[in-house]
């Protein structure tokens, strides 16, 4: 100090009181500002508590900042997971933050925003006028400092807030630290609105599913139900909230079929179950209940969703196919009985016919005798045509009939046997089962000089008795129909196809005109009644067992020139399943 | 056979029983044969039940049985008469139309002696009536006693 300067010493205390008294207005300047920061983030605060729409509460956020001028100017941008811009909102500015938000949407941030996203700090620009000549708000900040922070909430970001202050005070530590407050309690509304905002869509998701879904605590108490559930109930959704389960469908009903249900679902086991009841809102329907373990965020089983699926009209048609297949199985019964009795009733005359026939044959051989006696043929001469020609060729008639229609009814009564036979249903060696067919047949076989040398048969998935049954009976009506002729040629082979195994059995006999073809499969008929021996069954009955072994038949032919018949049945890989 | 055997026929078919009748004569059986038109009839002839003849006592039978009768039908007349401790000796040969191998089962596992089908064609049958004829010609059959005539 200089003494000489200023002897009385005058001057120095002005200037020490001068310099006391700016640093008290600059103590209350800093106290003023940090009064109207607090001030401004207190209202920001109150709008927190009430604005659920991101979008106005960032725009209602940068003018409250500004209003106490505890901020100059303000701006806000939200961004998603991706740091697209999606929403922008600013105060205090006077224009350039058209072209700001230009380029934000366009993702070309300016400096601190960049420095800020994704980092829990403080950015701090201390002239933007002058550092951030790229930046179309720098004129505006007109010598503030900047200062900029993401808007977070537990690790998540939903944005960014950057302000201008008054150059000293963003140094500030308890400036700082409002700022790191005001922009965590806009990162903490942020993220209150997305959770409203997704509580709200599942909401809507489970109030518009058609499923009533009801959600019960470990105390059986309704937590919240859905408006289908609602509906099927018949009551308010809020009739139920907080009543117990029992308290709604009465407690006899409660503990004999609820509460076993949701205490087994409670023990961690989701369960299934089909009921039939009468819903006050609907009716008697059929439902399909699930229950699910409700667990809170630390896994705890805390309750029991449960669902509810429709499934009346499944249950009809169910009930209708029952019937139906019922009201067939007594249908095919009472057929199968009706061709039993027929063909065994029908059959006890004919040992009559038959019988008393023959019986009149021995008679009239005795008759015979007697007339030939040397004094009696002259008399009787005239009678001689009738006693040995048409007597007996009635009689031939009559028996021939008779026999007929014995070989009808026999086989009436084995197609209805074959209808009626256990089917076995597994995996079929194919190779095994055709040997064993040839071998059956071997005697024919060498009689009609054929010799059928099937290639790699594949496997299938059937009953081997009928299908056995199937493979002779084809294998018999080639041979039976061979062309007497030219040397006999058959030939068995067969493929997969898709899902189906198939085979065929080709042969060189007299073949049949195509138009009769449609016919063959027909009960008793035959072709050629002149032809061989047969009752007229064989192909019925391979039909018929195709049929029950959802296995197919086809057949093509011509007339000198030989069938081929095809067989479709399921292919192994059905048996291994 | 001892010429004291009596063969019952049951049959509801009286011209099955006439060729049944007639064969057995061909075939050299002279026995006395009893013919019965449904299975109620044999059982009241068997039981000594109802109006018609009873059976005798001490005396051998041989049963010739159809199976689809009037009133009491082939199948349960055989269950009754193997139900009986004294009747259950009387040899049952079943001689019925059909040849369902299920009815068959059933018949021996009742207890039936044997089970004859009757063919259609005549020849055969006269044959399958002549097999029975020498068949019954040499088996033994037993006396059945029932209770003392009182």
């Amino acid at each position: 100090m200089n003494e000489n300067k200023d002897p009385t010493g005058i001057s120095a205390e002005v200037k020490r009181l001068r310099a006391r008294v700016k640093a008290l207005e600059a103590r209350e300047n800093r106290e003023a500002h940090l009064k109207k920061v607090l001030l401004a983030i207190r209202n920001v605060n109150q709008l927190i508590t009430t604005e659920s729409d991101a979008g106005r509460l960032i725009e209602r956020a940068c003018v409250t900042l500004i209003q106490t001028l505890g901020y100059h100017n303000a701006w806000i941008a939200l961004i998603d997971e991706a740091n697209t811009v999606i929403r922008t909102a600013q105060a205090g500015f006077d224009g350039g933050f058209a072209i700001m938000q230009q380029r934000l949407k366009q993702g070309r941030f300016p400096g601190c925003m960049r420095r800020t996203l994704g980092r829990d700090r403080l950015v701090v620009v201390q002239e933007p006028s002058e550092e951030c000549t790229d930046c179309p708000l720098a004129r505006e900040y007109a010598g503030r400092a900047g200062m900029t922070r993401s808007l977070s909430y537990e690790g998540k970001t939903y944005g960014l807030i950057s302000v201008s202050v008054p150059q000293p005070y963003a140094y500030d530590a308890e400036a700082q630290r409002l700022f790191a407050e005001l922009s965590a309690d806009l990162g903490f509304a942020l993220y209150k609105i997305a959770a409203e905002a997704r509580i709200h869509l599942f909401n809507h998701i489970v109030a518009t599913l058609p499923h009533p879904i009801a959600f019960v605590s470990r105390e059986y108490r309704y937590l919240a139900v859905n408006d289908a559930y609602s509906r099927l109930y018949a009551i308010q959704p809020e009739d139920v909230a907080g009543h117990t389960v029992a308290d709604f469908f009465g407690q006899s009903v409660f503990e004999a079929e609820i509460q076993p249900r949701l205490d087994r679902c409670l023990s961690g086991q989701p369960l299934r179950y089909e009921i039939q009841a009468d819903f006050p809102g609907a009716g008697r329907r059929w439902m399909e209940m699930e229950y699910f373990p409700y667990s809170d965020e630390s896994g705890a089983i805390v309750g029991v969703v449960s669902h509810g699926l429709d499934i009346t009209e499944r249950k009809q048609a169910e009930a209708e196919r029952n019937r139906l297949n019922a009201d067939l199985a007594a249908k095919n019964a009472e057929l199968e009985q009706v061709v039993y009795v027929a063909s065994h009733d029908l059959r006890s005359p004919l040992v009559n016919i038959d019988g008393y026939s023959r019986e009149l044959e021995y008679l009239l051989e005795d008759l015979r005798q007697a007339l030939s006696e040397p004094d009696q043929q002259a008399a009787l001469a005239p009678a001689a045509p009738i006693i040995d020609q048409e007597i007996p060729e009635a009689i031939r008639f009559i028996r021939t009939s008779a026999s007929k229609m014995d070989k009808l009814l026999t086989g009436l009564l084995r197609l209805s046997r074959s209808g009626r036979a256990a089917l076995n249903i597994g995996f079929l060696d194919m190779n095994e089962l055709m040997a064993r067919v040839l071998d059956s047949v071997e005697f024919l076989l060498k009689e009609a000089g054929v010799q059928p040398e099937p290639g790699d048969l594949p496997p299938c998935c059937s009953d081997a008795v009928q299908v056995n049954q199937v493979f002779s009976n084809l294998l018999d009506n080639a041979l039976k129909y061979l062309d007497p002729h030219r040397p006999g040629r058959i030939r068995i082979g067969g493929e997969v196809q898709g899902e189906q195994s198939v085979y065929w059995i080709q042969d060189n006999g007299i073949g049949m005109d195509p138009a009769h073809l449609e016919k063959i499969f027909e009960i008793f008929h035959r072709l050629d009644p002149g032809y061989g021996k047969g009752e007229g069954l064989g192909l019925t009955i391979v039909k018929r067992i195709l049929d029950r072994l959802d296995g197919a038949i086809q057949v093509e032919s011509r007339p000198g020139e030989g069938s081929c018949f095809r067989v479709f049945l399921p292919t192994a890989e059905k048996s291994e399943r | 056979m001892h010429k004291d055997v009596v063969i019952l026929v049951a049959e509801d078919d009286e011209g099955h029983a006439g060729l049944i009748k007639k064969n057995l004569g061909r075939a050299g059986i002279a026995n006395e044969v009893l013919h019965f038109m449904d299975g109620q009839a044999v059982l009241d002839f068997l039981f000594r039940q109802g109006e018609g003849p009873h059976r005798r006592l001490e005396t051998a039978y041989v049963l010739l049985l159809d199976i689809r009768m009037p009133k009491v039908d082939g199948v349960e007349v055989l269950e009754r008469i193997k139900a009986d401790p004294e009747l259950r000796k009387l040899p049952v040969i079943m001689i019925t139309t059909t040849e369902d191998p299920r009815e068959v089962e059933r018949c021996h596992i009742l207890g039936c002696s044997n089970y004859i089908t009757k063919p259609i064609d005549y020849d055969s049958f006269v044959h399958a009536i002549r097999q029975l004829g020498l068949f019954l010609a040499v088996v033994q059959v037993p006396r059945i006693n029932g209770e003392r005539e009182a």
